[in-house]
């Protein structure tokens, strides 16, 4: 899967499967995704602020869309996304941060037997400000559509701010959507019982924070290239539990 | 000489006294089985040693070969060479068995251990167990039958080689050859590192197996008798009634939340509301 590396704000065009590094202060990629499958994965790795702005149509397609963003940096990401007929959809996003996050979802299931499926990881740790619009909406003639929103959300500590807001607009009949939200702190019962094998807090921690950027795994079409950014995200990790 | 020593322990939970004076001495290769009726404070001396936070020390002492055991944190408490096989094994989702096992051992040595003697090692253990083949890349607990549950404890502790262990409940939920894997596994470690067990069981079978070298019945959160293997046997065959006799004592009755029901919006089977 080729890498590209974006390191200015001028558009970025998505057009096959990739791995996109994010090194700059504002991004902007568009899609355009047809008659075909294809992965991508955008990793942020810019130390500093960043903005986020992506978009595009799906038009039978299967695309995965992974986003990874463990920098200890704010991010404002806004992300709209037309899906077509028959065509399929699945994001899957992880966050951790200290920081300051705002994350807005727009994605539409435009045709009809359209399917889109959002999974998202966070961790907020102590401090951190995080708020994620996810919104879906099934527009009047996407008939058969499926629009499915999965969110855990971790807080650590004392963030200032854990908000998601899952919201779905269904405009026609005969469709599945659904959305779920999990958000609380480490139980302390699970604290508990891991300290009682002799892992500090941090150690377990950092166990369980791995624990959340796991479902990428499958977002890999290269086996090497998955494991070399999980490394880098286990790297992040274990600084971040080290502080 | 590894050696546990505990001394007039007082313990609250919340604003009530659960323990009211325990005193107990553990050495290294003693089996102790804790006996007495439901709710008098047998889990929460387990819970209380290995530190669990909602159980507050009011009096009383423990050492760990003798250090102060209560100045420790609950990680200190493990790596020290404590460990406690819980009657309910917490799940984590998302944190593999293997990835657990191999943090857990590597948190108590200086040097990480290998990648090949830790597989070799945990392979061994979960084949000596009978437990399933993937259960190393299984979520801690996640999905496990209450049998798994138990299996895993003792999986873990065969791994970590405890100086002391304590068993809470390990056998309930086990069937009977589950038993005798899971006993012959505790003989067979208690055997070759000479730890030292508390053990806490409702049932002779499983001691009957263990054979314990010491046996103490605690009601209502003092240790009211003590004794050898004998003693569990008469409890398992007379019960604890003859003991409330002869010492003219009760035991504290066993409270359980009331639950109320606020009805329900939910669909009868046949398909109609409620």
């Amino acid at each position: 899967m080729p890498s590209f590396i974006i390191n200015s704000a001028e558009k970025f065009f998505v057009d096959r499967s990739m791995t996109i590094i994010i090194d700059t202060a504002e991004a902007n990629i568009e899609y355009d995704l047809k008659d075909g499958s294809y992965a991508i994965l955008i990793f942020n790795d810019h130390a500093g602020n960043a903005v986020l702005n992506d978009s595009g149509r799906i038009e039978n397609a299967d695309v995965k869309i992974n986003y990874l963003q463990l920098e200890q940096y704010d991010l404002k990401q806004n992300t709209k996304v037309e899906v077509d007929k028959n065509a399929r959809l699945s994001v899957n996003t992880t966050y951790l941060g200290i920081n300051n996050k705002d994350i807005i979802f727009d994605l539409y299931n435009e045709g009809s037997d359209s399917d889109i499926d959002i999974t998202n990881n966070i961790v907020c740790l102590d401090q951190a400000s995080f708020s994620m619009d996810c919104i879906g909406t099934i527009i009047k003639g996407a008939k058969r559509s499926k629009c499915h929103q999965s969110t855990h959300c971790l807080t650590i500590d004392n963030p200032k701010k854990a908000r998601v807001l899952p919201v779905l607009n269904i405009d026609e009949n005969d469709v599945e959507a659904s959305h779920s939200l999990a958000a609380g702190t480490i139980d302390e019962e699970v604290l508990f019982y891991m300290n009682s094998r002799g892992l500090n807090k941090k150690e377990a921690l950092n166990l369980i924070l791995r624990s959340y950027l796991m479902p990428s795994d499958n977002y890999y079409d290269d086996f090497a290239e998955g494991q070399a950014i999980q490394e880098r995200a286990i790297k992040k990790v274990d600084e971040i539990c080290s502080m | 000489m590894n050696k546990l020593v505990i001394e007039n322990l007082h313990v609250n939970v919340g604003e009530k006294e659960i323990l009211k004076g325990i005193d107990l001495e553990v050495n290294e290769g003693e089996i102790h089985a804790i006996m007495g009726p439901n709710g008098n404070g047998k889990s929460t001396l387990l819970q209380t040693i290995m530190g669990h936070p909602a159980y507050e020390v009011t009096k009383g002492s423990i050492y760990l070969n003798g250090e102060d055991l209560l100045s420790m944190s609950v990680d200190e408490r493990s790596r020290k060479g404590l460990f406690l096989a819980m009657q309910y094994p917490k799940e984590i989702a998302g944190v593999t068995n293997s990835d657990f096992l191999r943090a857990a051992i590597n948190s108590r040595l200086e040097k990480n251990i290998s990648l090949f003697k830790f597989i070799k090692e945990m392979e061994g253990n979960i084949s000596k167990l009978k437990m399933k083949e993937d259960l190393a890349h299984r979520f801690v607990n996640d999905g496990f039958s209450g049998g798994e549950k138990k299996r895993n404890e003792i999986l873990q502790m065969m791994m970590l080689h405890p100086d002391f262990a304590m068993l809470d409940e390990i056998d309930s939920g086990l069937d009977v050859d589950a038993i005798k894997l899971v006993s012959d596994a505790i003989i067979e470690l208690k055997e070759k590192s000479n730890m030292g067990l508390m053990i806490v069981s409702h049932y002779e079978r499983f001691f009957t197996m263990i054979k314990p070298t010491h046996s103490h019945v605690i009601v209502d959160g003092k240790i009211v008798v003590e004794g050898d293997d004998e003693l569990v046997y008469k409890i398992d065959s007379d019960g604890y009634d003859w003991l409330y006799d002869e010492l003219k004592i009760q035991p504290v009755k066993e409270s359980r939340p009331l639950v109320y029901s606020l009805g329900t919006c939910a669909r009868n089977p046949r398909g109609k509301n409620a």
